[in-house]
């Protein structure tokens, strides 16, 4: 699978992109580019794909994009575009001089076991974003406790403790102090009725 | 509340804002743009303010802030903010804020920990996100840090931390102590129940001994008592009372004591008695002594018919006188001194009284012859005087006649005193008186003179002779003076004589006496011999066995007797005292056996005490152990927890959101927890390599914009890692020294935060080319989204002027959808 073909995977597959046949038409004018996408879940980004091979023309690729966004603006179109370069190196200038009217990722061609990341890492930005599910406040730390906690100190202290904890610090040690003073009171006050 | 969005906000004279600018904040995104001092931060200051009354960066050093917030050249202004609606728990609608010099009345739209919440996840001032990082990797505030308190809040782990810091007292005995007083108390028990058991042993130890010394010191004394066969032996079994009982009983029936007591009294009286006896004169026998008083009682006979008689007769005329004079029956002797010193007292007596007498007549015929003699005088003197008053004028011739008149001072005319003229005599101032009227003055003075003269000497004579007739005696008691004082004078003499006759009288008077003194007490020793030898002899027999006549002296029988009843009383008085002392030896034995019994109960009762207090120390033991499991199984959940949001969560989305900014970074920050169950939250920050090797701190490894965008993501991860409370979501100026990349992925991470999240975001741009672009980026691509953004400018006055515009979705024609 190719860089460019991960993009529009990774693109259509998390983000809900659509892929827009080749060629497509801005107004009257005609653009073809490797892969052009517009972005679905209440975007509407343009993505355009570029494979930067052999044969590609920075000035070409430049004098494309160039020409799309002015026609975009033409037609007053409020399309964030975005230009994701793929297979080769872009020169440094044509990425600045693209970036001037775009967003440009110059993904080139990651290689390696960690490649698939790194193409996602790239185009998270247009991915949306995932609402993080460590928000589970009520934590089972009672049922994490009891799991931990060895079955010889299970019992009527630790079921006590466990019931005073949410009282705070003061409860949990006023819980303690009670368990002591009463092992301590059982001999101490049978003192006070010998006597 | 999730839902509210913030609908306007109206601020005036706030820092730079001078006058009154209305700022609408109706919609999915606003962005405020303004170069530099224009006031893009006072805005975002105003919400803050409007929503929490506070600015939290600046409130964390004290309120001296509010001093400062109205703008120059003002006296005063206001905030207030506007929301959409209203929250259902009541909150109003608008958050007010007034202020001047010294007023600052706030009135926010939301409650304190909203209000906090606001400050630390919502709202990100440009002075806090270069901090950001410094704050979050703070090693120093301990379990307290910033990030322990959010993953608290997070996760609610305040049970397990009360469980861990509740029970640390179980891992540290004396805060055991501590916080259980009675645990104390039971210690202290322990203590003074080991004390007692080790003072009970030692004390039963000692009593043991000594009951047992004083067990065979008994069974000696008993085995030494007479009558005692078979010895009787006390055995730990023996009834000590009955046998002290019986014991006293057999001592109370011992008279012996009395009895030889009783015996003794009275053989030391009889000896006394005995000895007392006036001694018996052996040389001469009673006829011998019967003679002896017949020849004294003769001797004084005849003495008393001889010398005696005469004697006898003398004194008798002495005692005529002075009858008080005894007889010569008591002692001549003694009588003839006393009639002797009478006789001669009234001799003297008589010889004084006659000697004044002759002096008293002469010294009466002295006299007499005086005033016989002044008188003829006087009389010559008159009729020398009459016969010089017949020459001279009536006048001196009566005065002359006045003159014989005159004694003494006192005038004869008219009875005054003329002494107390104090100019001389009467007699001389009349005879003056005379002379100065006649010539013959002189004579009649010398006479005059003369007569007063002898007139004095007359009148002295005659008051002496009665003195003198005081000494005189009368004729009859000069006769019996006179007889008196011969007869005494004889007495004298005689008496004198008679000293030889009456010392001898007396002599022989005691002689006499002293014979029949003799007599009589030999009488009386017959008769108290006689009553007394029964007695000795009863008494003595009883005692030595063997009469006391056998005795050659009584004596020496009543000495051997005394002798043996003494030696018989001391052996009955050990006897006693050993008795005494056997009874006490018993007692005392009773009473340690009683101790001993005592002390043996108390220590099993100590015992007993000690095994429950050991009991109920080992159930504190048995507890704290627990506790400390406890304690240490709340710690492992915590941090396993802990480690499971960090590693899990937290990590991952600021991840996610760093390398959405720089996807080109190979270092990509992250919390990296301790490894290991320890009890506190202690993350530090570390960078990741892509390839998932830790690398060194973010400091070392970020170029400064990654280092923004390192801590701006992490603010955004706190944020979207709590449950979202409120929407909003204030950035300030938050791009600045990013690259042109990093700020086209972060227009795409506003906008996914804005319509992928739901979040009403609020952003401060100051640079132009930033605006239109984040402009563009974030304009409304469907229908219902929307876009404001604001300008502020300052007019010429130096007001400040917002210039809002507001988008709405309009239909993209330019692509076929």
């Amino acid at each position: 699978m190719s860089t460019s073909e991960r993009v529009v995977d990774i693109l259509v597959q998390e983000g809900g992109y659509r892929v827009l046949p080749m060629p497509f038409k801005v107004g009257s004018q005609q653009f073809e580019f490797t892969q052009a996408l517009l972005a679905g879940h209440r975007a509407n980004d343009l993505v355009l794909v570029i494979d930067v091979k052999g044969d590609t023309a920075d000035e070409v690729v430049t004098r494309k994009v160039l020409a799309l966004t002015r026609a975009l603006d033409v037609l007053r179109s409020k399309r964030p575009v975005t230009v994701v370069l793929t297979a080769g190196q872009a020169h440094p200038e044509t990425v600045r001089s693209i970036g001037k009217v775009c967003r440009v990722l110059p993904v080139g061609s990651p290689a390696g076991p960690d490649a698939y990341n790194a193409v996602r890492d790239w185009v998270s930005v247009l991915l949306p974003l995932a609402q993080p599910n460590a928000v589970e406040s009520k934590v089972e730390w009672e049922a994490d406790l009891r799991k931990v906690v060895a079955a010889s100190t299970r019992g009527p202290l630790m079921e006590s403790l466990i019931a005073a904890a949410p009282g705070g610090k003061d409860a949990v040690e006023a819980e303690l102090a009670k368990v002591i003073n009463d092992s301590a009171n059982a001999v101490l006050n049978d003192e006070g009725s010998s006597k | 509340m999730t839902d509210i969005r913030l609908k306007s906000l109206v601020i005036e004279n706030f820092r730079s804002l001078r006058g009154k600018i209305v700022v609408p904040l109706d919609a999915q995104v606003v962005l405020v743009h303004g170069t530099n001092g224009m006031g893009k931060t006072s805005v975002l200051s105003a919400i803050e303010l409007g929503l929490t009354g506070k600015i939290a960066h600046l409130a964390a050093s004290g309120n001296g802030y509010r001093a400062h917030l109205t703008a120059m050249g003002t006296d005063g202004g206001s905030i207030a903010l506007t929301t959409t609606r209203a929250h259902p728990d009541g909150s109003p609608v608008t958050g007010t804020l007034s202020f001047g010099e010294s007023r600052f009345l706030a009135s926010p739209l939301l409650q304190p920990t909203d209000a906090r919440f606001f400050a630390e996840r919502c709202y990100l001032p440009q002075a806090t996100l270069g901090r950001l990082l410094e704050i979050y990797d703070d090693q120093t505030t301990g379990s307290a840090s910033r990030l322990t308190l959010f993953v608290k809040e997070l996760l609610g782990l305040d049970p397990l931390d009360a469980l861990v810091d509740g029970l640390d007292p179980a891992f540290h005995v004396t805060r055991v102590r501590k916080i259980a007083p009675d645990y104390r108390r039971l210690e202290a028990l322990k203590v003074s129940l080991q004390v007692q058991i080790d003072k009970a042993r030692a004390d039963m130890r000692e009593a043991g001994t000594a009951a047992e010394a004083r067990r065979s010191r008994v069974n000696a004394s008993l085995a030494s008592l007479p009558n005692a066969s078979p010895p009787i032996v006390v055995t730990e079994a023996t009834n000590l009372p009955e046998l002290r009982s019986s014991l006293s009983t057999a001592h109370d029936k011992d008279r012996r004591i009395v009895d030889l007591d009783k015996t003794r009294s009275e053989l030391r009286s009889l000896n006394q008695r005995w000895r007392e006896l006036p001694p018996k004169s052996a040389s001469r026998d009673q006829a011998e002594r019967e003679r002896a008083d017949q020849v004294a009682s003769q001797s004084l006979q005849d003495w008393r018919a001889g010398p005696g008689a005469s004697l006898d007769k003398v004194v008798a005329v002495v005692r005529a006188l002075f009858s008080d004079i005894p007889t010569l029956d008591d002692d001549p002797e003694k009588v003839r001194g006393e009639a002797l010193r009478r006789a001669l007292a009234e001799q003297s007596r008589c010889e004084q009284l006659l000697k004044v007498h002759e002096l008293a007549v002469d010294r009466m015929k002295t006299l007499t012859a005086v005033v016989q003699r002044a008188a003829t005088r006087i009389e010559e003197l008159n009729k020398d005087l009459s016969g010089a008053v017949r020459d001279a004028t009536n006048l001196a011739s009566a005065l002359a006649g006045i003159v014989p008149h005159i004694a003494g001072e006192t005038c004869p005319v008219c009875d005054r005193d003329f002494a107390s003229e104090d100019v001389g005599p009467l007699a001389g101032h009349v005879a003056a008186k005379i002379a100065s009227l006649t010539s013959e003055a002189g004579r009649l003075q010398a006479l005059a003179t003369e007569r007063a003269n002898e007139s004095t000497r007359q009148a002295t004579a005659q008051r002496d002779l009665l003195d003198a007739g005081n000494g005189q005696l009368p004729p009859e008691q000069l006769s019996e003076i006179t007889v008196r004082r011969a007869q005494m004078e004889d007495s004298s003499r005689q008496l004198h004589d008679f000293a030889v006759a009456a010392a001898q009288g007396s002599q022989l008077m005691s002689a006499a006496a002293a014979a029949r003194q003799t007599l009589i007490l030999a009488r009386r020793h017959e008769e108290i011999s006689a009553s007394l030898l029964p007695e000795i002899e009863n008494t003595v027999k009883a005692v030595v066995g063997r009469p006391a006549s056998t005795f050659q002296a009584i004596e020496l029988a009543l000495d051997e007797a005394l002798q043996q009843i003494d030696g018989r009383v001391a052996e009955a008085e050990r006897l006693a005292a050993q008795y005494l002392d056997l009874q006490s030896e018993l007692e005392q034995r009773i009473r340690e056996l009683q101790y001993i019994a005592t002390l043996r109960k108390e220590l099993a009762r100590d015992l007993a005490r000690m095994e429950q207090v050991d009991k109920a120390l080992k159930e504190v033991e048995v507890a704290r152990e627990r506790s400390k499991r406890v304690s240490d199984a709340a710690s492992t959940v915590r941090s396993d927890i802990v480690k499971k949001v960090f590693s899990t969560s937290l990590n991952r989305v600021w991840r996610d959101l760093f390398l959405r900014l720089a996807p080109s970074e190979q270092f990509v920050p992250a919390f990296k927890l301790p490894s290991g169950a320890g009890g506190n939250v202690q993350a530090v920050l570390e960078t990741l390599h892509r390839s998932g090797k830790p690398s060194g701190s973010p400091g070392a490894m970020l170029s400064q914009g990654n280092l923004n965008t390192a801590a701006l993501t992490l603010f955004l991860a706190l944020h979207l890692s709590v449950p979202m409370r409120m929407p909003w979501l204030v950035l300030d100026d938050a791009v600045q020294s990013m690259d042109d990349l990093h700020v086209a992925q972060f227009a795409a991470l506003l906008r996914t935060l804005s319509k992928g999240m739901n979040r009403q975001v609020f952003v401060a741009v100051h640079e132009r080319a930033l605006f239109d672009y984040l402009t563009l980026e974030l304009s409304p691509a469907f229908p219902g989204d929307s876009l404001i953004t604001v300008e502020i400018t300052r007019s010429s006055e130096g007001a400040a002027v917002v210039t809002p515009h507001a988008f709405s979705f309009e239909k993209d024609l330019a692509l076929a959808a």
